[in-house]
């Protein structure tokens, strides 16, 4: 069995402009096979929020750079480069940029795994 | 002989009223600020003292695996009876920015060093474990309990933050060692 290793460069991927910042797709379906992780990169400027969605799915939300607010239960925590917060499938957040900031925020959002019956 | 019957009425409702004011006041003998973990709180006999909280998304492991309603919260905690005599720690309860409020789960599975539901606890003793809520992720008060009379409580309510942020690297933490320019003062 051989193994391979695929390279994404990420800096080539398209962005794409969505009314919550900036985004582009680094680990999907078409890119390496993946069925169900999808990894986002997203570029908030100053003024832009993105609400993770309460989708049923375990949701990974990580601020790569930049300077903003993540807010969980109605109550904004400011955060800055390396702060990151994991999300349950019921549970959603906010980040925005801070004013005059931007951040860069890694999105990695997967199913819950199903368990063994007993 | 009216005048007289006049004064002694007046005296007695001034006494009544003064008699509802101090029973008011006896029953919100709270502590008005909020303490930090780590601190040491004093509410009637007991000395709580609130050591680490840490959040949870689920407890056990393999075909044990329990998972929240919303998040597990375990709060580490000791407690120690000031007291002369015997005293019991009530459930604690979590209240959020917003007015509401979390109380204690009384099922400690998955959970070590469990403080349990039962706590007695002696004059001069101390006890130590972990107690465990369900509830939303982010910051709270969690209110504790003088374990006296349940007709009058007295409250005291400790921080529990929330940080979303990487830990702060560690400076100066073995004598010695400190790093050019990052000298203490």
């Amino acid at each position: 069995m051989t193994t391979t290793t695929l390279f994404i460069d990420t800096n080539t991927l398209p962005r794409v402009k969505t009314p919550q910042g900036e985004a582009t797709e680094i680990l999907n379906a078409a890119l390496c096979g993946a069925k169900n992780v999808l990894g986002t990169l997203r570029w908030l400027k100053s003024g832009e929020s993105y609400t993770a969605p309460s989708e049923g799915k375990h949701q990974l939300i990580y601020l790569m750079d930049g300077k903003g607010s993540i807010q969980l239960e109605g109550k904004d925590y400011d955060v800055v480069k390396g702060a990151g917060v994991y999300l349950g499938p019921s549970e959603t957040a906010t980040i925005r940029a801070a004013a005059g900031a931007s951040v860069k925020v890694f999105h990695l959002a997967l199913p819950p795994i199903p368990r063994s019956p007993a | 002989m009216i005048t007289s019957m006049l004064k002694t009425a007046a005296f007695l409702l001034c006494a009544f009223l003064a008699g509802l004011s101090l029973a008011g006041c006896s029953r919100q003998r709270s502590t008005q600020r909020d303490y930090n973990m780590g601190e040491k709180v004093l509410v009637g006999p007991l000395t709580y003292s609130i050591n680490d909280a840490t959040w949870k998304s689920e407890l056990g492991q393999g075909f044990q695996v329990r998972t929240p309603n919303q998040r597990f919260l375990l709060v580490n905690l000791s407690v120690t009876n000031g007291g002369g005599q015997d005293a019991s720690i009530p459930l604690l309860q979590l209240e959020g920015a917003n007015g509401t409020t979390f109380q204690e789960l009384t099922n400690g599975d998955g959970v070590d060093q469990y403080l349990g539901i039962l706590r007695n606890i002696a004059p001069a003793e101390t006890l130590q474990g972990r107690v465990l809520f369900d509830a939303p992720l982010t910051s709270y008060r969690l209110r504790l309990v003088d374990g006296g009379d349940p007709a009058f409580p007295k409250y005291a309510w400790v921080q529990i933050p929330l940080n979303l942020n990487a830990d702060a690297p560690l400076l100066n933490t073995v004598p010695g060692t400190a790093t050019p320019g990052s000298e203490s003062k």
